[in-house]
């Protein structure tokens, strides 16, 4: 019996790129292009950021919780992203832009992602991710059970049905205690 | 029933184990596979020589000291370093040629030497083999007449089990994870450890980007899983340092899943 729980991550994830481009356009980082000013404070009901920001874990037991999300940062601004629409201050004003990741020809980038910012007396407050690119399902389904090990029998080191393992064992101490050693001294 | 037999070799090399094993038809195959391991293994202690980090005479610590030009290297530095970009634009610049202020592309390097030593055992007829770099691995062909390589994907949480078995046939797998040296892996843009996960594997075709957007997987946390979905021809299985896990879809097409 598995249950997954469904957390929206969009908004986290722009956040952690759209704060990476603020920490590095400093020096040589990926373009931010802004397009499409709104000034004035976004509805909250009816703003799709902040719908994204409320996370909505099914189930129940040890996944109940909200998982822990990937960035320590984006959670305070989260948080303040469902406060600041409430309480217009005379200096606020909300900004809808586009981050466009820079590619030059690469093969595969994050795609567009839109971002809504709050901006507070000309210090961005708060940063949501309106839209997500293209192909993605804006959802992240994390296993609401404890990811188990498999049955012994299946790898032990002298089964014939594991050829590699794929781990961390960079050092060779960890190399040596490894079941990939054990495979590779099958085969010496 | 045609059988393969084994050829296995074991190398220490670029601060790291690699184990070579190609499977052979016919006996009479063994002497030319042994030359051509023997080549293999001396090429990366010559891609060693010049990458090393540790090594304050290679070129890549001479270049980042800038006592000499990139033209002076050898060409595979070139080739290297452009790969590092490349990777580090698709990665959105969560893969970093860079360690505290230095060059350092020994994330790239390895997993690029690895399926390049795969390359050079593949024009020396060996058409069927699996070279492992510390748990990153470039396989080719078929370890039995109608097998797939069954990969078995380490759990980080615990020690010498595993989680998951990948079957892939041509391509590369690669686990990042913070279980071996600790979190070593940085957040390119906080520079903080990246703790979320305690380890990411990436299956696809080439090892020079399966083991870069493993390590850039690891840095981005969960965003990776939104991220490796939109990457066609890249698949991801997750575990993170809660015990909980996630996958992208296609992974249960080349994977066992967990269950509960």
């Amino acid at each position: 019996m598995r249950r997954f729980v469904t957390v929206f991550v969009a908004t986290v994830a722009g956040l952690v790129i759209l704060l990476s481009f603020k920490t590095t356009t400093s020096k040589s980082g990926p373009p931010v292009a802004l397009s499409g000013t709104t000034p004035g404070s976004p509805d909250p009901a009816s703003s799709p950021s902040a719908t994204a920001a409320q996370s909505t874990p099914a189930g129940n037991g040890p996944a109940s919780a909200p998982p822990s999300t990937s960035s320590a940062s984006a959670a305070p601004s989260t948080s303040s992203a469902k406060a600041a629409p409430s309480k217009p201050a005379s200096g606020t004003k909300t900004v809808t832009g586009t981050a466009v990741p820079a590619s030059e020809g690469g093969r595969r980038q994050f795609g567009i992602v839109t971002v809504q910012l709050t901006v507070t007396n000309g210090t961005i407050t708060t940063a949501t991710v309106v839209s997500w690119p293209h192909n993605d399902q804006h959802s992240l389904q994390i296993s609401s059970f404890a990811i188990p090990v498999l049955n012994s029998e299946v790898v032990a080191a002298q089964s014939a049905q594991i050829d590699a393992v794929s781990g961390a064992t960079i050092t060779s101490d960890a190399y040596a205690q490894s079941l990939q050693a054990a495979l590779d001294k099958l085969k010496a | 029933m045609p059988v393969f037999w084994p050829v296995g070799h074991v190398e220490h090399v670029m601060g790291t184990v690699v184990s070579f094993d190609l499977r052979i038809a016919d006996e009479s195959q063994r002497p030319a596979m042994r030359a051509a391991i023997t080549s293999a293994v001396s090429w990366l202690h010559r891609v060693d020589g010049v990458f090393s980090t540790y090594r304050a005479d290679s070129q890549i610590s001479r270049l980042g000291r800038g006592e000499v030009r990139l033209a002076d290297c050898d060409p595979d530095v070139a080739e290297v370093l452009e790969l590092c970009a490349t990777v580090g634009r698709e990665t959105g610049g969560f893969f970093s040629s860079t360690y505290a202020g230095r060059l350092d592309p020994t994330g790239l390097v390895k997993g690029w030497a690895i399926q390049r030593a795969s390359e050079l055992l593949h024009a020396a007829g060996s058409s069927n083999h699996c070279v492992n770099g510390g748990g990153d691995m470039q396989v080719v062909g078929e370890p039995q007449p109608g097998d797939a390589w069954q990969v078995g994907i380490a759990h980080p949480l615990h020690r010498n089990e595993l989680a998951s078995v990948v079957s892939i046939r041509d391509g590369a797998v690669a686990t990042s994870g913070t279980a071996e040296r600790g979190a070593h892996v940085l957040d390119p843009f906080t520079g903080r450890p990246a703790e979320t996960l305690a380890s990411v594997t990436v299956v696809g075709s080439e090892l020079t980007r399966v083991d870069a957007y493993a390590t850039a997987a690891l840095a981005m946390g969960d965003a990776a899983a939104s991220w490796l979905e939109s990457c066609p021809g890249y698949e991801a299985f997750a575990i993170r340092a809660d015990g909980f896990g996630w996958w992208t879809t296609g992974y249960p097409r080349v994977a066992t899943v967990p269950e509960s």
